[in-house]
């Protein structure tokens, strides 16, 4: 049994070492994440270390269809963990910088110190993964007072092939009452069947507000690993919607930490797994200081063979008074075959609170379906236009250009 | 502002002595602490068990042995030590009684001091008492009545040695010996119990009754319930316990199992009020409990608990759902005060179409105590059209307790259907003055909204059980809610 153990351990090890591009990677006593371990109870890793992948030299090609390219935005691109200068418009702009995290760096190492391995790395073996492999990703410093949303910044993450394993690592910083708009994409080609494993941790100040949209649509069989954590100081307000419109398997995990008061997050989530498809999204707020509120709302659709995982934890902190905290958890199982796991938390430490979670699993109304078809409406139709119903609310807080791009993919799928 | 602030009668019930907190003088028969295959083969011998059953024990040992404690509950203490537990302990004279009046004089006052004599259970609610004082039963009443219904309702011991083909055929038959920690212990070296069988189409004319006490000082208590209930058959069973007060802490790893046939239908009560510690948390028993029932086609169970002791709770009374349309129910009123910690809930396993479950969990928190739901509603690929409903609520006396949610819900049926809702709060400002303009006292008040916040679940316990719930409820409130 132990030898096995170890055996295990040596297999992990050099899996690693390929993965990350180092000798030696330092795990920090960490080890894989196994169904042993609760926060993965659902989630099987471990396949991924029959595949090898390594980090690329050099970019490959850029997709040739590039998202939303009607959208008027600062752009960075970023392929296989590298940046694509050619085809990104970073700016300096109102002492803003819109830029990457390997220029910020060279220009003042001591970032390196203040932003450490990142929020994650001595609790998730995937984050020190990510510390012990990080790349270059988009970083982006907003100063005190300055309004940049007007125009929204668009990451793009790319994996161009097979055996790529990348870490891109992306940093945000708002000071006080700055305000910006993220939309981090990711893609992957069809030969993709690596890993992509990405950081990225926000700094939101004082009154300063920061709108994030997540959209992963990845083709091929790659993997996904993001890592996102957002620490928000009093009265300010944070807005992460993110949409899983296409992934071969994926585990998300959005952090949010409310450490100062009247602090207001509202995080909004979907997903739609297809055959052979697995998508996990974890998600846990901190509310560590009173008056706080957040209201989350997460929507699944499960296919024929595919599995979902929703595991959402709402923590309130001893004298965190007052905090108003809502989540919402709403899955349809489409098919047989078709798995969803859920878990809602609630981790209540103060008294004067209101908080609330619901959780519902089912099927689409057949009296609706057979409503809309005596109407007239093809049965296809009809199951369309309930499944564009059903997913509306959770994906209303994405610009329209990336909400029709998301819909698209998930009505596609309906209709096969 | 501290919750004394708020309300000054919170402190008075968190420095509450434990009312139950006596020993009564019964000279016990006990071997030595330590758990060995010697002891083993000693605590059967003593329990005149056949040759089966001590092999059972054994193999559940050496199974036992290979399992590690579980540390996923949201609970924290420090660790037993398993050599240092005794694992029997009996009284020394073993009255063998027909009727309650040869009952020594000694334990017939505890049972006074309780509250629950058992005359006048007898005589007001027609309950059939098997009262367990430190693991072996002393006193059974209403046997001949039962027996001419063909309904056995007798102590474990009593079942292994005259029921041994039915027993064997069960015993371990729902919650396996290797299922967790506990039960894996539970089935080396459970002492006594109940056994209970209802034959076919017979509805047992009374409520059946267990009480629990924990006795001798550092005795452990191993219970192992045995329920059957044939096809068409119908039983309730309610089980309560009080426990005296200790220094040290005492381990109660107890088993029950229930078999509900086709079309039959069971209910299961418990009263839960063992010793919870003094207001530092010192002392309290340590309730790792491991209930199961599985029901065949049209069957139902039905578990309600109202959970007020114990230091540590970690209890999850569940229902296997394996026959179509049957039904499992869970109703809980789970309340802690000083440094109690629970860890309580219930799994919901649909395997059979059309299967129903239903979970009502109310949580009461006060003084510095942690409360946890954790359920597990799980519908598998074959539970077409199985439905789930399952409401936690918890309510927080004091800024210093916790209360949490942890329900994992598991889909693979797309016919099923599951709702999962769960709210946590306070008592609002806005119903207590309400209350209070209306004449109440404080006192009142909080007794009349947490009572009503409650209600949902004292509802479902038998009449004659629901006198003793409030009661208990009242006493472990008491100070802070009526």
């Amino acid at each position: 049994m132990l030898a096995t153990k170890e055996d295990r351990g040596v297999k992990v090890a050099a899996w690693a070492a390929e993965a990350t591009g180092r000798t030696n990677p330092d795990f920090a006593g960490l080890t894989f994440p196994t169904s042993r371990d609760e926060r993965w109870r659902y989630t099987r890793a471990s396949n991924m270390l029959g595949r090898a992948m390594h980090p690329a030299t050099a970019p490959g090609s850029a997709p040739a269809q590039r998202p939303l390219p009607n959208l008027d935005a600062h752009r960075l691109v970023f392929v296989d963990g590298h940046f694509m200068a050619a085809l990104s418009t970073g700016v300096t702009l109102d002492g803003a910088y819109i830029g990457t995290w390997g220029e910020s760096i060279k220009a003042n190492p001591g970032l390196l110190k203040t932003w450490g391995r990142g929020a994650f790395a001595d609790k998730e073996w995937f984050a020190a993964l990510q510390a012990e492999g990080s790349q270059d990703g988009a970083c982006i410093y907003v100063p005190k007072g300055v309004d940049i949303s007007s125009k929204p910044i668009v990451v793009e993450h790319h994996l161009s092939g097979a055996g790529i394993a990348a870490h891109p690592r992306n940093i945000v910083c708002l000071e006080a009452g700055a305000k910006a708009e993220v939309l981090l994409w990711t893609s992957a080609s069809a030969e993709a069947d690596g890993l992509m494993n990405l950081a990225f941790d926000a700094r939101v100040d004082e009154k300063a507000e920061l709108k994030l949209e997540f959209v992963q649509d990845e083709a091929g069989q790659s993997a996904h690993v993001s890592h996102l954590h957002l620490t928000q100081a009093a009265d300010s307000k944070i807005e992460v919607h993110t949409a899983t419109a296409r992934a071969h398997w994926l585990r998300n995990d959005l952090h949010i930490e409310q450490i100062g008061e009247r602090a207001n997050a509202t995080f909004h989530g979907c997903f739609a797994p297809g055959d052979g498809q697995f998508t996990d999204h974890h998600t846990r707020i901190d509310h560590a200081m009173p008056d706080g509120t957040s209201s989350e709302l997460y929507k699944g659709l499960a296919f024929k063979g595919g599995k979902a995982v929703f595991n959402g934890k709402i923590k309130v902190h001893q004298d965190a008074q007052r905090i108003e905290a809502f989540q919402k958890n709403s899955n349809i199982l489409l098919e047989r075959g078709a798995t969803i796991y859920a878990k809602p938390e609630l981790e209540i430490y103060a008294d004067d609170v209101r908080c609330s979670h619901g959780c519902t699993t089912g099927q689409f109304d057949e009296e609706a379906v057979f409503y809309l078809r005596s109407r007239g409406m093809p049965e296809a139709a009809a199951r369309r236009l309930l499944t564009q119903a059903f997913m509306a609310e959770s994906i209303v807080g994405l610009r329209p250009e990336a909400r029709e791009h998301v819909e698209a993919l998930f009505l596609e799928r309906i209709h096969a | 502002m501290s919750a004394s602030d708020q309300n000054p009668l919170l402190d008075e019930f968190t420095q509450k002595e434990y009312e139950f907190g006596f020993t009564t003088d019964i000279e016990s028969d006990r071997i030595p602490p330590g758990l060995t295959d010697d002891t083993i083969r000693l605590l059967s011998a003593k329990k005149e068990e056949p040759q089966w059953m001590l092999d059972w024990r054994l193999k559940a040992f050496e199974t036992w042995k290979t399992m590690e404690e579980p540390v996923w509950a949201h609970v924290d203490y420090t660790p037993l030590d398993y050599q240092k537990i005794c694992y029997y302990a009996a009284p020394k004279s073993k009255p063998q009684l027909d009727s309650l009046d040869d009952v020594d004089p000694e334990m017939r006052r505890t049972m006074d001091k309780l509250g629950i004599s058992t005359e006048e259970q007898k005589r007001l609610n027609n309950v059939a008492v098997d009262f367990v004082m430190d693991s072996v039963s002393v006193s059974t009443s209403f046997k001949k009545t039962l027996a001419e219904k063909g309904i056995i309702f007798c102590s474990m011991g009593e079942a292994i040695r005259e029921h041994g083909k039915l027993v064997r055929k069960y015993l371990g038959s729902v919650v396996p010996v290797k299922d967790n920690f506990f039960s894996a212990l539970n089935s080396a070296v459970f002492t006594d119990g109940s056994f209970c069988y209802i034959p076919p189409g017979v509805r047992c004319p009374m409520e059946l009754s267990t009480y629990f006490r924990i006795n001798a000082s550092g005795t452990g208590q191993f219970e192992r319930t045995l329920i059957v209930a044939d096809k068409g058959s119908y039983v309730s069973y309610l089980e309560g316990c009080t426990a005296p007060q200790r220094d040290e802490n005492q381990l109660h790893a107890a088993v029950v199992e229930i078999v509900a046939m086709d079309e039959s239908e069971v209910k299961y009560s418990t009263v839960q009020n063992w010793y919870p510690g003094d207001a530092n948390g010192v002392g309290g028993v340590y309730n790792f409990v491991t209930k199961r029932g599985i029901c065949e086609t049209r069957a139902k169970i039905s578990w309600t608990q109202v959970e007020t002791g114990s230091a540590i709770t970690w209890k999850y009374p569940s229902c296997i759902l394996k026959g179509d349309h049957s039904i499992g129910e869970f109703y809980s009123v789970a309340v802690t005060s000083g440094r109690q910690q629970a860890d309580t809930g219930t799994k919901m396993i649909h395997l059979g179409k059309g299967t129903h479950s239903t979970i009502i969990s109310k949580g009461i928190s006060a003084g510095r105590s942690q409360n946890s739901y954790r359920g597990l509603v799980q519908m598998t690929a074959g539970a077409d059209n199985a439905r789930n409903f399952s409401q936690c609520d918890s309510l927080l006396m004091s800024d210093t307790s916790g209360a949490h949610t942890f329900p994992y819900i598991e889909i693979s049926n797309p016919s099923a259907k599951v709702e999962h809702e769960a709210t946590t709060s306070r008592i609002g400002e806005d119903q207590m003055f309400y209350c209070l303009q209306r004449g109440m006292t404080e006192e009142q008040a909080i007794g009349l909204i947490v009572n009503g916040y409650a209600k949902e679940v004292l509802n479902k316990l038998p009449m004659e059980f629901a006198v003793e719930a409030q009661k208990l409820l009242a006493i472990s409130l008491e100070g802070s809610v009526g």
